[in-house]
């Protein structure tokens, strides 16, 4: 893991709201980890403060090692007015390479505005491997892997 | 420009038609020139896959450059159609709006088209005779198989004969018709999902017709042929393949240019000239830009001893009637009044469902089979005719899903594990049909260049007036019926949903449907043995100018349910073969 | 998998048994298969090389330092890289194995390891026979006439006599690439070493038939690392692209600073563009090399490509106003990584203005740099004038996910760098777009067989005929 606190917390935090593990978000040797690129987007598009809010707030809950995690991520983080709809972005970002703008009419829908993280970022997006697909227009696998069902 | 040669040929459109042409009469010996509006091939496709990576909405003509010089329709258009002024290049007039849209790149539109390689049936040649609706072409389905075998074997499709042969469809060797033909390239395999709805769908009969999910012939690479890779499954075929492995255009235009075709590009044609006393073509004038949102940097006029429109079914029509003068009022090529009448598409009825068994979508090309039992059938004396597409991107275009559904789980409230596991059960089992029902050809469905509107250049922008008429409505409507029916047969959910205020939205008998594009522009020049009815003779070539050709699907009578593109490449070789033989002889 | 590693293990006892059996190919071309890894210079040989120069063909990586971050192993792979490029280029003796009494680049230039490996051409033949064993080589038709008037100038000039440069266009028709000094096409050629070779042979996959008949999942062999209780492993399967220029003092070229041979420029006959067979011997110097390395530590393979220094940029000591091969500085006009206009006339010489513009669009990193600069100073110190000097490595493409299932969905491992190209063999698809710009295994992960099975990151079973000449 990181020596970056921040990218510490940001990974873990990401886990608990992704649903995959922080060695799948953030593999230890990776050429172009889009764990990286996202923090930065985050960065660049919230406040300082409440991104220091969310990191450290994820930070005090993991040091507690609670029985049931995704719960106090969800009654201290989701549920709070503050930092819930980032913490929605920051699923939003990982499942779907977008950061959408956070000022603009809610719920956020697939044509609300918003910007492409970047090429890597859409090659990754979480919600092809969801799918047990590949991102259109990004594939690895070879002529016919489309013939039977994926290897599970 | 450079100095001008002598061109035996000028072509109007560097698409399918244009390149395939230009490398057939540069093949036999005839010097060529290409005019195309928009900027050349680029080196690589890395500047078209960026930007459509980054796109927000990835729509077809999403990766490729939007240039004020060289405009185009964009799918989202149609939202906003009725503005004035007009947001989109088009102006529609309605009373619906004409749904689908091209490119103007060199290479045209086969940049984003999905590959499909049907041939059209033998009764979609003759369906005045045989049903009653339409026109029938000039000639049947004989004479134009061989063509058809030939242009497989110039795109190369990749398909089996033994599923091709239904509703009449015969196949013998193009060069000798007592031996049997082959296809390129063996058959693209079928997505998983396209069995197990076959299975499920079992043996079904409608309409008097057994339905089967046939494997449709695709031109992209099932093996490796023509110095390109075979398809790796990018469920990328529109908007743009990554790797080629599909054909598009600028294979045949370098093709040309390795055989001496010139190319000028940004060179935006917007009417032909003719002599006053010999009645031919004289020449092709345009416009030419450097900066593609820049104002023209020049102006010109070339001549050759022949002229070929491939421009498509829009621009073709639009820089004809753009030609008007005092000795011709209505336009170029247009003594019969016919030019940019009888606008066509295969209008698409949406249906999508959720099977109880994962089917694994989005993986694979967008679509490898298609249900063609419907095409022809004595029930065309009733209604229109369909194929159903299976789609392969589960409801990618149905609902820009994974988009739209990821972000209402997120709304929500669903995070982590739980996000997961629902998206999961949700996309693989996602599926939908997209029946291309055949549209009747209507002499007010038409494209005028508009008086009110042009483009930076100064060139009028397209006015489209557009309708379906009630026996293509009732088709759209039968193929809406179907998909229910079959939903029902394999136990699959229906999630089809409509909004009236859609603004593509229309009735028909009390029921809502939502009109969508296929993305096949077709009429406007047809051909046809009555002069006063038609544009062009079957060799289409101008009834009015003898040393003018036209290509593309704007010269089809009527559209059957093929997807046009093979045809195009069909009758462009039918018709470059008569010139080479016959005219430049 | 089980059936390559079979394939090797008789190899290598042939190799020790007997110096030349038909069909074994004859002796290993490498030291490493015959003798111990590190073995001690002989009494009355050359002085010990300088630094690293080694005759001994690395197997696979040497992670011996245990590295732990991508910059470590980076490091590792980059090392690997260029003793496998000095190997390569190691003095040979005439069955084509390192001649150890030699050091590369003693007498400035020397023929080399690698060019008598298999071409291509002369594996997946027209009419898909079988091709002539390993250690027999075999012209072109076109070529055999041209050989015979100029077997002096062979002669006399020392170099290996074989080379056949049968290639035009960059993958995919993406286009030649013009020198900017005389306006030719560059040339290329690819070649197997002798464990890629057999593998295609034992089991037939040079001709249609042979691979409608193969049904296994195709692995060619790895390169396994020898260790003292196992000294006799698998070299592995190699494959070497290299990329040449017409050399032509007369024209501005200065042939010491590179690697030179006479050649068999043979071009093809053609449609598109109408195009005549010919062969022509000519003097071609070394501009790109590509290494691609099948190994245990990459079963996606290690991508190792090096360029001629003056490609693009001077490259050191590269005199004042001197011509690089493919950039013209005075050119600020000339259109910048497109190929030259068609029709692509491999006869024609360009103008000037027609000649290849090419920037690297990624540049070589700076421990890439630092690592380039020892091992240049090492064999320059062999002979200052040694040609050898004046290569660079540009990167070393590995799998940092090794391990990933090549069936499943990411079978490419995570490459690093993602990106890597030669400005003389990925030309025109340079750059940082993923699927499309240049990365050698995510491309070489769409290779399939010609009835398309995947390859196994190679293309060059797309080459392969029917057996007969027939469809």
């Amino acid at each position: 893991m990181s020596s970056d606190p921040d990218l510490t917390n940001f990974v873990g935090l990401s886990a608990v709201l992704t649903g995959y593990t922080t060695d799948q978000l953030f593999p230890p040797i990776s050429p172009e980890p889009v764990a990286v690129e996202y923090l930065n987007t985050l960065k660049a598009n919230v406040a300082a403060t409440l991104v220091n809010q969310i990191l450290t707030t994820f930070q005090n809950i993991a040091a507690q090692q609670p029985p049931n995690i995704d719960q106090e991520v969800q009654q201290q983080i989701l549920d709070d007015p503050a930092m819930g709809p980032v913490a929605r972005n920051i699923i939003r970002m990982w499942y779907l390479s977008i950061w959408y703008d956070l000022n603009q009419q809610q719920p956020i829908t697939g044509f609300s505005a918003g910007t492409v993280v970047s090429m890597n970022a859409y090659t990754k997006g979480l919600a092809w491997d969801a799918a047990q697909a590949h991102p259109m227009g990004y594939s690895e696998m070879h002529y016919g892997y489309w013939a039977t069902p994926p290897e599970s | 420009m450079s100095a001008q040669k002598n061109y035996d040929v000028v072509i109007v459109g560097a698409g399918i038609a244009g390149a395939i042409a230009a490398y057939k009469l540069a093949q036999a010996g005839k010097s060529v020139l290409i005019l195309d509006g928009g900027a050349e091939v680029p080196p690589d496709r890395s500047a078209y896959m960026e930007k459509f990576y980054l796109s927000m909405a990835k729509t077809p003509e999403s990766p490729y450059p939007n240039d004020a010089d060289d405009p185009r329709p964009l799918v989202l258009d149609i939202n906003t159609w009725k503005d004035r002024p007009p947001t989109g290049y088009f102006v529609q007039n309605g009373p619906l709006p004409f749904a689908s849209t091209y490119e103007r790149v060199a290479g045209g539109t086969t940049w984003h088209w999905m590959g499909t390689s049907l041939r059209l049936l033998p009764n979609d040649f003759r369906i005045q005779s045989m049903y009653g609706h339409g026109v029938d072409w000039p000639y049947d389905y004989n004479e134009l198989q061989p063509w058809y075998g030939r242009a497989e074997w110039e795109i190369g499709v990749a398909a089996n004969v033994a599923d091709q042969e239904y509703h009449g469809l015969t196949f013998s060797d193009p060069n000798d018709p007592s031996k049997p033909y082959n296809y390129p390239m063996p058959g693209i395999l079928q997505a998983y999902l396209d069995t197990q709805l076959a299975a499920k769908i079992g043996n079904l009969t409608i309409e008097g017709q057994q339905i089967t999910v046939s494997p449709t012939p695709q031109a992209r690479n099932s093996i490796p042929f023509d110095s390109r890779r075979v398809c790796a499954g990018n469920t990328n075929c529109i908007p743009i393949c990554p790797i080629q492995a599909k054909y598009d255009a600028t294979i045949h235009i370098a093709k040309a240019q390795n055989l001496g075709v010139d190319v000028w590009y940004k060179t935006v044609v917007y009417s032909l000239s003719v002599d006053k006393t010999s009645g031919l073509i004289s020449s092709v004038n345009y416009k030419q830009y450097d900066d593609p949102s820049g104002p023209a940097t020049g102006e010109g006029s070339v001549s050759a001893g022949l002229y070929i429109m491939a421009a498509h079914a829009i621009e073709t029509p639009k820089i004809l009637l753009n030609s008007a003068t005092n000795e011709l009022p209505n336009g170029v090529a247009n003594s019969s009044t016919q030019v940019g009448k009888n606008l066509m598409d295969h209008p698409v009825q949406l249906s999508w469902a959720l099977m109880t068994d994962p089917l694994y979508p989005f993986r694979g090309p967008l679509s490898t089979s298609g249900i063609e039992s419907l095409r022809d059938g004595d029930f065309r004396k009733q209604h229109a005719p369909f194929r159903m597409e299976i789609g392969n991107e589960g409801w990618n275009w149905a609902n820009n899903d994974p988009w739209n559904s990821v972000n209402e789980f997120i709304a929500a409230g669903q995070f982590g594990s739980t996000l997961k596991s629902n998206l999961n059960s949700l996309f693989i089992r996602q599926f939908r049909f997209g029946s291309l029902i055949e549209q009747m050809p209507l002499e007010t469905n038409c494209i005028v260049p508009s008086k009110q509107y042009t483009d930076n250049l100064g060139i009028p922008r397209p006015e489209i007036s557009y309708d379906l008429d009630d026996y293509t409505k009732a088709g759209f409507a039968d193929a809406r019926d179907v998909a229910v029916q079959l939903f029902d047969v394999m136990g699959a959910t229906d999630h089809t949903t409509v909004d009236p205020a859609n603004s593509a939205a229309f009735t028909y008998q009390g029921q809502t449907y939502i009109l969508n594009g296929a993305g096949h522009v077709m009429g406007t020049y047809r051909m046809g043995a009555d002069r006063t009815q038609f544009v062009l003779d079957a060799n289409q070539q101008s009834y009015d100018h003898s040393n003018l050709f036209m290509l593309g699907s704007g010269v089809f009578p009527s559209v059957g349910t093929a997807n046009p593109t093979l045809t195009i490449a069909a009758t462009t070789l039918k018709v470059v073969d008569y010139i080479i033989r016959s005219v430049l002889k | 998998m089980h059936l390559a590693r079979k394939i090797i293990c008789i190899i290598a006892l042939c190799s020790f048994a007997a110096a030349a059996i038909a069909g074994c190919g004859g002796t290993q071309q490498t030291a490493n298969s015959n003798a111990p890894p590190a073995p001690a210079p002989r009494l009355g040989a050359a002085p010990p090389p300088p630094g690293n120069l080694s005759s001994n063909l690395p197997h696979d990586a040497d992670f011996s330092d245990n590295p732990s971050t991508l910059d470590q192993i980076q490091h590792d792979f980059d090392v690997f890289s260029w003793q496998s490029f000095v190997a390569l280029n190691w003095p040979a003796l005439a069955d084509g194995s390192p001649d150890t009494s030699k050091i590369i680049g003693a007498d400035g230039d020397n023929s080399t390891v690698w060019e008598s490996y298999k071409e291509s051409y002369e594996v997946f033949l027209p009419d898909g026979s079988t091709p002539l064993p390993w250690g027999q080589n075999q012209l072109p038709a076109a070529c055999q006439g041209v050989a015979g008037s100029t077997a002096k100038v062979l002669r006399m000039t020392q170099k290996v006599s074989d080379e056949v440069l049968d290639e035009l266009s960059q993958p995919f028709n993406t286009g030649p690439i013009v020198d900017q000094q005389n306006g030719k096409y560059a040339r290329f050629e690819i070649r197997l070493n002798q464990d890629a070779f057999n593998f295609i042979v034992n089991n037939t996959l040079y001709n249609k038939q042979g691979q409608q008949a193969f049904t296994q999942f195709i692995q060619f062999p790895s390169g396994v690392a020898p260790t003292p209780t196992n000294p006799n492993t698998p070299v592995g399967a190699m494959l070497i692209k290299a990329a040449w220029k017409v050399i032509d003092p007369a024209n501005g070229d200065i042939p010491g600073r590179y690697h030179t041979v006479q050649a068999y420029v043979y071009t093809q006959a053609s449609d598109n563009p109408p195009t005549k067979e010919s062969c022509q011997l000519v003097t071609m110097g070394l501009v790109g090399f590509h290494i691609a390395h099948k190994t245990q530590s990459a079963p996606q393979w290690v991508w190792s490509t090096f360029e001629q220094v003056d490609n693009v940029q001077p490259g050191a000591g590269l005199p004042p106003g001197a011509k690089l091969n493919f950039f013209n500085p005075a050119c600020a006009t000339c259109p910048v990584n497109v190929p030259p206009p068609k029709p692509w006339d491999p006869y024609q010489t360009l103008p000037p203005d027609k000649r290849s513009q090419i920037k690297r669009v990624i540049p070589i990193d700076d421990a890439t740099k630092a690592l380039n600069a020892q091992w240049q100073g090492w064999l320059k110190a062999v002979n200052p004038n040694s040609v050898w000097q004046y290569y660079e490595l540009v990167s070393t493409q590995w799998p940092t996910q090794p391990s990933a299932s090549l069936t499943g969905p990411n079978p490419t491992g995570s490459p690093a760098p993602p990106f890597l190209a030669n400005t003389t063999l990925e030309t025109y698809v340079q750059g940082k777009v993923p699927n499309v710009s240049s990365s050698c295994i995510m491309c070489h992960n769409n290779a399939t067989t010609t009835n398309s099975k995947f390859s196994d990151f190679t293309y060059l079973l797309e080459r392969a005929q029917s057996k007969g000449g027939g469809k």
